[in-house]
C-alpha cells in the first residue's frame, strides 16, 4: 500500500537524487578551473585576527601568517584583543616583541564578540584587501598570491575563498569533519561556478574591502557573522570565488560536545539569517542564488529533521519493535520462520523497486565523491579506511542530534544571541 | 553586480534524468507485481486440482465401505495439500502488503485462497466424522488491518506446527476480508470480535496466545499421543 511514510521516503528519494544529478551535470558541464596567473600588482593587505581566549592557538596562526609569500611591507597583521580572560595579550605582545621586523598590531577591547571585533579591525585597516583570520587557523604560505589574481577578474569580485581542510584530524570525529569538508568544498566550488555561494568561512576569506565597507561590514552580535555577510554581499550582487589551488587549515572541534555546540551554533545562524534575508528565497533577481541556495539554507534543517525522524520511526523503531515483540511471544525461537523463510524464498519476493532506487542513489552519489576527491587531489583513505565510511553512516545521526537540539532550542523560544 | 541567472536547462535536465530513474523504479515495481500475480495464480490452478482430488477422495470414501486404507490416504493428502495453500496463501499476503495499490488480481486470488482454506477446513470436519483420525485443526483468524499481534501470533502458529508436523492442520482466515460473505458467517458463528483468535475443537480463544499456553491444549485434544506432549 502507498502509506504517507512511503511518499515521504520517495520524495526524500527523488529530492536527493535531483539535488546529485543537478551538481553532477554542473560539474560536467562547467568542471573545475582555477585562475593560476601572477598577480599584476601586489596591493597592501591586511589580516585581521579577532582573538577570544586564543592563548594555545594563536601563536601558530601568526606564525603561519607571517610566514606567507608577500612583501612584509605590504601586509598588515591586526590582532583584536576581545575581552579575553587567559594570557591571549601576553603571548601576542611577546609575539609581536620578538618579530619587529613585521607590521603586527595588538588591540584590546572588552568582550564585544567576533563582528564587532572584525569591524573595529576593519575600520583601523589600511589595506585594499581585508582578510579576517580565524585564531584557530594556519594558512598555507602561497595563499594571497592565490588569491590575488581573481579579484583581478572584476570589480564585482567581493570576496575569494580559499579550500578549507581540517588541521591533522586526531580523533574520530575530527575524521569525519575531514571526509565532510572534503567533499563540501567540491559542492562550494561547483557552487561558486553558479554564483551560489552563502558562507565565506572566517579562516582567510579575503574580501575586497572597498566593497565590505560598502555593505556596512560585519553583522555585530550575530551567531554565524560569516554566512551573514555572504548573504549581504549576494543581495546586493557582488561575487563570491571559490578557489582550489590554495589552503587554509582549520581546528575542528576535538570532542562531540564541542562539536555539538559549534554545529547548534550554525543551524540556528543559518536558520535565522536566512529568515532575515527571505526577501531572497525563491526569487528570481537573484537567479540560481535565490531559486536554489536560499530555499535550501531555509527549510534544508527543518526537512531533514522531520525526514531522520519519520524515517527512523518507519523504518527502524516500529519494525524493530515488532520484531522485538515477536521475539518475545516465541521465547526467541525463530528458526522455524528462518526456514520457512528461505525454503520458500524466491526472486520475485525481493522488493525490485526499493533495491533499484537504492542502487541508483548510490550510484549517483559514488560518482559524485568520486570526483570531489579527485577534484580535492586527496586520497579518500588518507585518513585511514573508517574515515570516509563513518562520515557517510554517522553523520546523518551527528547532524540529526544537533538538529533535534536546535529544534528544541527554539521551539522552547530559547533566547538567542543575534 | 554579478550577471544573474536561472540556470533552467539544468534544472530540467537534472528533473528528465531524476523522472526517468524515478519512473524506471516504479515500472519495476509493477512488472514485479504482475510476475507476482502470475506465479500465484500457476500455483492456484495446480492447488485447484489438488483439491480436487482431495474432495473425490472424499466422495470415494463416502461410496464405499473399505475406508481402512482410504482415510489415512485422504487425510495425508489433505495435510499435504493444506501446508502448500498456506505457504502461497502467506507469500499473497506478502506481495499484497508490499503491492503499491489495491490490485484487483491479487484480491481475487485471495478471495480463492480464503474459500480454499474454508473448504478444506469443512472438507476436514466431514472427514473427521468418516475416519478415526488422530489430527486436531486450528482455525486461526488474523487481520491485516490494526492487528499488531496478528504477525507474533503467526510467528507462534509457525513454531507450533514445525513440533506437531502433521498432528496440526492450521487453517488461515482473514476475519476482515470483506470480498467472502462466507467468512462474516464463520466469524458470526464462532462469534469472533478480537483478534487474533483461534478455534481449537470446540474451544474459541481470541487474543495473542504463546506457544505455552496452546501446546496443553493441543496435547490435550490429541491425548498425549505424540513425543511433543509427553516431555512436558
Amino acid at each position: 500500500m502507498i502509506t504517507f511514510a512511503v511518499i515521504l521516503i520517495w520524495l526524500v528519494y527523488f529530492a536527493l537524487l535531483y539535488m546529485i544529478v543537478f551538481w553532477l551535470i554542473v560539474f560536467m558541464e562547467d568542471g573545475i578551473s582555477d585562475n593560476n596567473k601572477e598577480p599584476t600588482r601586489l596591493p597592501f593587505v591586511t589580516i585581521a585576527i579577532p582573538a577570544f581566549n586564543e592563548e594555545k592557538g594563536i601563536i601558530d596562526t601568526l606564525n603561519s601568517a607571517i610566514k606567507l609569500d608577500y612583501p612584509k611591507e605590504k601586509m598588515e597583521i591586526l590582532v583584536m584583543n576581545d575581552g579575553s580572560i587567559d594570557k591571549t595579550r601576553q603571548v601576542v605582545e611577546t609575539f609581536i616583541e620578538s618579530n619587529k621586523e613585521y607590521l603586527v598590531r595588538l588591540y584590546n577591547q572588552e568582550n564585544r564578540g567576533k563582528g564587532a571585533s572584525l569591524n573595529v579591525l576593519l575600520s583601523k585597516s589600511g589595506g585594499e584587501i581585508f582578510i579576517p583570520f580565524d585564531a584557530d587557523s594556519i594558512i598555507r604560505e602561497d595563499a594571497i598570491k592565490k588569491l590575488l589574481p581573481v579579484f583581478e577578474e572584476g570589480e564585482e569580485i567581493a570576496a575569494v575563498l580559499p579550500l578549507m581542510k581540517v588541521w591533522q584530524p586526531k580523533t574520530w570525529i575530527q575524521k569525519i569533519q575531514w571526509a565532510e569538508y572534503m567533499f563540501n568544498l567540491f559542492y562550494k566550488k561547483l557552487m561558486s561556478s553558479l554564483d551560489c555561494i552563502s558562507v565565506a568561512p572566517g579562516p582567510f576569506s579575503a574580501y575586497r574591502k572597498s566593497l565590505l565597507e560598502k555593505v556596512g561590514g560585519f553583522s555585530e552580535n550575530n551567531l554565524t557573522e560569516d554566512l551573514e555577510i555572504s548573504l549581504r554581499l549576494q543581495k546586493y550582487h557582488y561575487k563570491i570565488v571559490q578557489v582550489f589551488n590554495t589552503e587554509v587549515y582549520t581546528k575542528a572541534p576535538t570532542t562531540f560536545k564541542a562539536f555539538y555546540a559549534q554545529r547548534n551554533r550554525w543551524y540556528k545562524g543559518t536558520i535565522l539569517n536566512a529568515l532575515k534575508y527571505r526577501r531572497m528565497i525563491f526569487n528570481k533577481e537573484y537567479g540560481d542564488f535565490g531559486m536554489l541556495q536560499m530555499p535550501r539554507l531555509m527549510f534544508e534543517g527543518i526537512v531533514v529533521f522531520m525526514i531522520i525522524l519519520l524515517v527512523a520511526y518507519s523504518n527502524i523503531v516500529a519494525p524493530l519493535y515488532a520484531k522485538l515483540k515477536m521475539l518475545y511471544f516465541t521465547n526467541l525461537n525463530i528458526l522455524p520462520g528462518l526456514k520457512w523463510g528461505i525454503n520458500n524464498f524466491r526472486m520475485i519476493d525481493l522488493n525490485f523497486t526499493n533495491i533499484f532506487f537504492s542502487i541508483s542513489l548510490t550510484g549517483f552519489a559514488v560518482l559524485l565523491l568520486y570526483y570531489a576527491h579527485k577534484a580535492c587531489k586527496e586520497k579518500l583513505t588518507k585518513q585511514g579506511y573508517f574515515a570516509v565510511p563513518s562520515y557517510l553512516l554517522m553523520y546523518g545521526v551527528l547532524a540529526g542530534v544537533v538538529l533535534l537540539g536546535v529544534f528544541f532550542d527554539l521551539t522552547r523560544g530559547k533566547k538567542q544571541r543575534w | 553586480m554579478v550577471e544573474r541567472k536561472i540556470s533552467v536547462k539544468r534544472y530540467f535536465a537534472a528533473g528528465m534524468i531524476t523522472l526517468l530513474v524515478f519512473v524506471t523504479g516504479l515500472l519495476l515495481g509493477v512488472m514485479l507485481t504482475n510476475e507476482r500475480a502470475n506465479v500465484v495464480e500457476t500455483e492456484t490452478y495446480q492447488q485447484k486440482l489438488d483439491l480436487d482430488s482431495v474432495q473425490l477422495q472424499y466422495n470415494y470414501l463416502q461410496s464405499f465401505s473399505n475406508k481402512e486404507n482410504g482415510c489415512a490416504a485422504a487425510l495425508k493428502a489433505l495435510g499435504i495439500n493444506l501446508g502448500s495453500l498456506e505457504d502461497t496463501r502467506k507469500k499473497l499476503e506478502g506481495y499484497i502488503s508490499q503491492s503499491l495499490t489495491d490490485n484487483e488480481e491479487f484480491n481475487t486470488l485471495k478471495r480463492e485462497y480464503m474459500l480454499s482454506e474454508l473448504r478444506y477446513w469443512l472438507l476436514y470436519k466431514e472427514t473427521e466424522q468418516l475416519c478415526e483420525s488422530e489430527t486436531v485443526s486450528l482455525l486461526y483468524f488474523y487481520s491485516n488491518k490494526g492487528c499488531s499481534d496478528c504477525s507474533s501470533q503467526g510467528a507462534i502458529l509457525t513454531n507450533i506446527k514445525e513440533k506437531f508436523d502433521k498432528s496440526l492442520l492450521i487453517f488461515s482466515i482473514d476475519a476482515d476480508f470483506e470480498q467472502e460473505p462466507l467468512i462474516g458467517i464463520v466469524r458470526e458463528n464462532y462469534k469472533i470480535n478480537e483478534l487474533p483468535a483461534i478455534v481449537l475443537g470446540d474451544l474459541r480463544i481470541e487474543g495473542l496466545q504463546t506457544e505455552d499456553e496452546l501446546l496443553p491444549i493441543i496435547c490435550e485434544l490429541l491425548n498425549g499421543n505424540i513425543t511433543v506432549c509427553q516431555k512436558t
